[in-house]
């Protein structure tokens, strides 16, 4: 009699688990309404502790936790987050062990999980840091009285090297850079006149160069960018003697165009541009190593 | 039919689609996959011209209805389909309009045609297995010998490419010296003081070898039989360069010639690398060693020519080129020339290129100002 009694109360209980699981994965299947989903993402597995992962019916109810997230993320009504993808990915690995037919396809979840996630990395901004090492060449000019007070303008063709590094805020699509270095450079000045003859080699050039570019990836391991440059430039000019070296475009600014190329964590940056009152361009060839 | 006038109209007026090293940024490597001869330039295999036409160019003048394969089947001889398996025709003409020195008074501003050639190649047995390439055209007079009657037609190239396997090649007749990164810039100095440029071809036997993980070319040379015979430059040249991967190859060259006034000893390591898709980096650092022979006095100079490719949309290009010479590596005198360009592949056997060029010398004795140079190519292949 208890027997009996035992038979017909587990007969019972499992109908139940099965009406009740039935009616579970069929509204499941029907819901639409994004609203919906979100309050059944939010609803399944929130205690993972007590989620029986051998058991079908929550196998089958992971899979709907996994599809209603990424369509919920695709329709941009939950926010992604990195601890986000990083549980749904979980669920992904799971679900290896799952024995489910085939309407539950986590393959395809897994291709869909992957799109998600790359577009959503590709537009999260970071900030990131690198060390450079540029080389730079600008022209410089300056104007010369002699001990007759008799005025001239002079020439310059400055270049050296130019170590420093910066940060970048940027997804993969665009973002921002600023940048600073210090150029020890070496110039040749010569006269820009037929009135006096002038000339000096291997002058001592120091100067600091500050860069913010606006950055644009039509790639994603190649930039384009313009860019604001800054400069503060110092020479160790001689005068002739009883005469003097005005040196007025001490602080200059400008603009530019570069390109970069990037493997991995170091690339190669080159740029043209100009500095405000100094003759011709300037050019700079950068190497840099990214940090994370 | 407005887009069949415009093609016709460009067709009518000027070129033939050429493959460049660039492409490695698309992984292609090797020129031999899309050129006859394996070290590029000349004619376009069936291949290349398909390339060209689907991969490179942009589609903008077919509709959204045509298939790229039908683009593709189209990319023979005049937009025809193939209409043998045994001759390939093609045109090619570029057209460069030069301004020197922009801003000042002694600038200056011409137009040249660099090239207009017809060329055939013969594939017998209806294959690339062995096949004769014969080209012949016009050729502006050298700025060097402008009083001169050198005469403006000729051939650039002629040869018979005998591969027996696809890893294999040899290659007789007249065809560009096998050495560094053949970059089309003509003006650039690992092709200008290397004197490998655009009309310096040689008579010689190349022998081609193409393997998964390297490519090795030797190129023994006579020299040019047009040229008298105390100019021609007899020597060998050799490339070696390592597959690292579709997108990485590096390589090294060394050319070695003589003629009865000169002895020349080149020497260059290179790179070609490739960014995404489509874009690149290519870099050549190398030395020549220069010996005149009745005055026994040598010089040594230095090159470095760096370029780097941007594709930003199907068709078009963003480019940097920098550059570095010193003529002579006992003196300070130094030359940069540096500057930005934009190249459009407008639809197969279309290319429109404009670069700005500013070229710095350096001297212990002077600050020259700077020269700024304008080009704009128009380079038409079908």
């Amino acid at each position: 009699m208890v027997l009996r009694k035992l038979v017909i109360f587990t007969v019972l209980i499992f109908a139940e688990n099965l009406i009740a699981d039935t009616h579970s994965i069929n509204k499941l299947k029907n819901i639409k309404k994004l609203e919906n989903m979100l309050s059944i993402v939010n609803e399944i597995g929130a205690d993972s502790s007590k989620i029986d992962l051998t058991k079908e019916i929550n196998q089958i109810k992971y899979y709907y936790k996994l599809k209603f997230s990424l369509i919920l993320i695709r329709n941009k009504k939950i926010e992604s987050s990195e601890k986000l993808f990083s549980s749904l990915k979980s669920i992904i690995e799971e679900s290896d062990d799952f024995e489910l037919v085939d309407e539950y396809d986590f393959d395809e979840l897994n291709d869909i999980y992957e799109i998600e996630y790359d577009n959503w990395k590709k537009k999260k901004f970071n900030f990131e840091y690198f060390i450079s090492l540029a080389f730079y060449t600008w022209n410089y000019s300056l104007e010369l009285t002699d001990s007759n007070g008799q005025k001239a303008s002079l020439y310059a063709k400055e270049r050296g090297p130019c170590l420093g590094g910066g940060v970048r805020y940027l997804n993969a699509l665009w973002g921002g850079e600023s940048s600073l270095c210090y150029a020890y450079a070496t110039s040749t000045i010569g006269e820009d006149s037929k009135s006096i003859k002038y000339n000096q080699n291997s002058v001592p050039v120091d100067a600091f160069i500050w860069v913010s570019n606006l950055l644009w990836r039509p790639k994603d391991q190649v930039t384009l960018k313009i860019g604001l440059p800054i400069i503060y430039h110092n020479g160790d000019y001689s005068a002739p003697t009883g005469g003097y070296i005005d040196d007025s475009n001490t602080l200059s600014y400008g603009y530019q165009i570069a390109g970069e190329w990037q493997y991995k964590r170091t690339g190669l940056e080159m740029a043209i541009g100009k500095f405000q009152n100094y003759p011709s361009s300037y050019w700079s060839f950068k190497l840099f190593y990214l940090f994370d | 039919m407005y887009r069949i006038v415009l093609i016709l109209s460009i067709v009518l007026l000027s070129i033939n689609c050429y493959s460049y090293p660039n492409f490695i940024g698309h992984g292609y490597n090797s020129c031999i996959t899309c050129h006859y001869n394996p070290y590029g330039n000349g004619a376009l295999n069936d291949y290349g011209r398909a390339l060209s036409a689907t991969a490179i160019s942009d589609r903008w003048l077919h509709d959204s209805k045509t298939s790229e394969e039908k683009i593709a089947e189209n990319s023979g001889f005049l937009y025809m389909k193939a209409f043998n398996s045994w001759v390939r025709p093609s045109v090619n003409y570029r057209g460069l309009s030069l301004k020197r020195n922009l801003g000042k008074d002694t600038s200056t501003s011409q137009y040249i045609h660099m090239q207009a050639d017809v060329n055939t190649v013969i594939r017998f047995q209806g294959s690339d297995k062995y096949i004769a390439s014969v080209s012949y055209g016009y050729a502006p007079t050298p700025r060097a010998q402008k009083n001169e009657n050198v005469g403006n037609y000729r051939s650039r190239e002629h040869y018979i490419g005998l591969r027996p396997s696809s890893d294999f090649g040899i290659y007789i007749g007249m065809m560009d010296k096998v050495y560094g990164i053949r970059v089309p810039d003509h003006i650039a100095f690992s092709r200008s003081v290397t004197e490998l440029a655009q009309n310096d071809q040689t008579h010689g036997v190349l022998l081609h070898l193409n393997k998964e993980k390297y490519e090795v070319g030797v190129n023994g040379f006579v020299g040019s039989l047009y040229q008298s015979e105390d100019l021609r430059q007899k020597g060998f040249s050799t490339k070696v360069e390592y597959n690292y991967s579709n997108t990485a190859k590096p390589g090294v060259s060394l050319l070695k010639s003589s003629s009865e006034h000169v002895e020349n000893s080149l020497f260059s390591v290179h790179g070609k690398f490739g960014f995404s898709k489509g874009s690149s980096a290519l870099i050549e650092v190398g030395r020549k060693k220069q010996k005149i022979i009745t005055t026994q006095k040598e010089t040594e100079s230095l090159f470095v020519f760096l370029q780097n490719h941007i594709l930003l949309r199907r068709g078009t290009y963003f480019f940097m080129t920098g550059e570095y010479f010193q003529p002579n590596i006992e003196k300070e005198s130094e030359t940069f020339r540096f500057g930005p360009g934009l190249q459009y592949f407008l639809v197969q056997g279309v290319e429109l290129r404009v670069d700005l060029y500013n070229t710095k010398s350096f001297s212990p004795e002077a600050a020259t100002k700077d020269s700024w140079d304008f080009a704009g190519q128009i380079h038409l292949w079908f």
